[in-house]
């Protein structure tokens, strides 16, 4: 008599992708915010008065 | 005054109060355009045409004033970039990297000392290159939420995506930039 695992029962069905696409992404926002600030305070660039007296005109 | 003290201050005829606005601002949104686009001259013309666009706006009554003016200015930017790429994919011109001038030589930092300008443009330039490095859609969930201060909700309008895959880009992006930091050993203490 053979014996057959249950334990390696086939299921043609199963598809992990269509689970997972559903499930929320979990990002805890402020801990996101609190990094690229860090990273990225010291990145700033000032486009100069010259430009700004050029967007002025147009007011 | 807060923005919205501004707009409204603006909007009954007092000019001077469009001026503290976009003075208040200008370097975010600047900087926005400058690192989506990585183009000098381009981002000024951009950085015109987005501020025209805002004070045309407000003369039209166009601003549903909602406590949220930066957010609202970094749209229109972001629109205008995109309707720049669509037109210069249609006119088929070279691409914007050739054109790049070099803002850390800019007469701009004239003033400062020169140690603090190298010190200055190592730290920009070593972070500027890390946000390069980033996948065109995570780098522009990280410059639309931390130059422009929107939510995951207005990122995803914006960007035509759902709100969790803004918010995927934005933990991918993450952590590419904690990779890259720890790969390039890059310490952020001296930040």
């Amino acid at each position: 008599m053979v014996k057959v695992s249950t334990l390696y029962h086939r299921v043609d069905e199963f598809d992990d992708n269509k689970k997972s696409t559903d499930l929320p992404v979990l990002l805890d926002q402020e801990e996101a915010d609190t990094y690229l600030n860090q990273i990225l305070k010291p990145l700033v660039f000032d486009p100069g008065n010259e430009l700004i007296q050029k967007v002025l005109k147009h007011v | 005054m807060n923005d919205q003290d501004l707009v409204q201050a603006y909007i009954k005829g007092d000019q001077s109060a469009i001026e503290e606005l976009i003075n208040r601002h200008r370097s975010k949104v600047y900087t926005y355009i400058f690192l989506t686009i990585k183009n000098q001259p381009l981002a000024e013309d951009l950085f015109q045409e987005t501020f025209i666009k805002v004070i045309q706006s407000l003369r039209n009554g166009k601003y549903r004033d909602n406590g949220r003016f930066l957010s609202w200015v970094i749209r229109i930017a972001h629109n205008l970039i995109i309707d720049h790429f669509r037109k210069e994919k249609q006119m088929n011109s070279v691409s914007n990297d050739d054109t790049e001038v070099d803002l850390f030589n800019s007469k701009k930092l004239s003033d400062d000392n020169i140690e603090e300008i190298i010190v200055n443009s190592q730290i920009k330039s070593e972070i500027r290159a890390l946000i390069n490095e980033l996948p065109d859609d995570q780098r522009e969930v990280v410059l639309l939420r931390h130059y422009g201060g929107l939510s995951f909700k207005e990122i995803a309008d914006q960007t035509d995506v759902s709100i969790n895959t803004a918010l995927g880009r934005m933990r991918y992006a993450l952590i590419n930039l904690r990779k890259m930091i720890k790969e390039k050993a890059l310490s952020l203490t001296a930040y």
